[in-house]
């Protein structure tokens, strides 16, 4: 049994872990203490036993059947770089505003406020219909319809 | 397969060997052994998007394999299923000796040394058996060991001690 202040030191030592101190005060401690040193051995030759410890191979097959277990989670759970995660969610978002406006354009269309700035003006007579956008020049606009004929067949 | 699937499977091939020895070690098993390379390498393909190029493979996958390994012990029930599977027929199946050239004799004793030394390693805590498997059996060194299980060097030191003390005592007659 190995002096229990230096027993860690020993296996530390086998590693090559110790501090040029440590190590040499170990070592001089192995020139005089036969259970340390005895222990040193011990642990030295155990060290090269694990390292050589021999594997079975594996059973005929072992390959194909853990990798179809991998496989079963390729379809379920398929990595997905976060740039594609990006570029999806936003064509996703974009499809859902897209689809929302087609949706409710009617109700837009019959909620929009009448326009500020346009002066309309209409003059209505029992023959024509005269709409006058007049404020803005460039959408001056004058409808008309020829409605006598209309009242003409009433 | 898309291109990630590809190179993951490209990896897996290029180091069956070490992957199947290190779940081997951890476990001692060979059916534990699948076990547990099935659970860690579909655990390392659903974070495979973490895996940048130039890093180890193996070292990144036995990272994932040793805490699988010690989530396993940890819940009894496994255990308990080890030990049973254990005694069926592992113990009588041949150990694949590294020198194939010994008599029969030695070749005898050589046998019953390596069945000593994986009954002495069943029997040590799984904290323990885990720095011994990846200082002692497959050479990393303290720090590689901290970082695969998240733990400061020194409690690396002090658990390979005291396993080491352990697997000594166990082994007496043979060192």
């Amino acid at each position: 049994m190995a002096c229990p202040q230096w027993s860690e030191q020993i296996s530390a030592w086998i590693d090559g872990m110790l501090t040029e101190q440590e190590r040499e005060a170990l070592e001089a401690h192995l020139t005089v203490c036969s259970d340390c040193h005895r222990t040193a051995q011990e642990l030295r030759n155990l060290k090269s036993h694990l390292l050589n410890f021999p594997v079975l191979k594996p059973y005929r097959g072992m390959w194909n059947r853990v990798m179809r277990r991998v496989r079963q989670h390729y379809r379920l759970r398929r990595p997905v770089a976060v740039k594609q995660l990006v570029v999806w969610g936003f064509a996703f978002a974009a499809s859902f505003v897209v689809a929302a406006l087609l949706l409710f354009r009617p109700i837009f269309q019959n909620t929009r406020p009448a326009p500020n700035l346009l002066n309309t003006l209409a003059s209505y007579h029992t023959d024509t219909v005269s709409l006058a956008l007049s404020d803005n020049p460039m959408c001056h606009l004058v409808a008309t319809a020829e409605l006598s004929e209309a009242e003409g067949n009433e | 397969m898309n291109d990630r699937t590809d190179e993951f499977e490209k990896l897996v091939k290029a180091n069956r060997e070490d992957l199947y020895r290190i779940a081997y070690r951890l476990t001692g098993s060979r059916d534990d052994a699948e076990d547990l390379l099935a659970e860690a390498l579909t655990e390392a393909w659903e974070s495979f998007r973490n895996f940048r190029q130039g890093t180890d493979f193996v070292r990144w996958v036995a990272t994932i394999m040793t805490h699988t390994f010690l989530d396993w012990r940890r819940r009894e029930s496994h255990y308990e299923l080890v030990s049973l599977d254990e005694s069926t027929d592992e113990d009588e199946e041949p150990m694949e000796l590294p020198d194939n050239s010994d008599d029969p004799e030695t070749a005898t004793v050589k046998k019953a040394f390596w069945k000593a030394v994986k009954k002495a390693l069943d029997e040590l805590p799984p904290d323990f058996r885990s720095v011994v498997v990846l200082v002692d059996m497959e050479g990393m060194s303290y720090e590689e060991a901290a970082e695969i299980l998240n733990c400061p060097i020194g409690t690396i030191r002090s658990r390979l001690h005291r396993a080491r003390i352990l697997l000594r005592e166990k082994l007496k007659d043979w060192l």
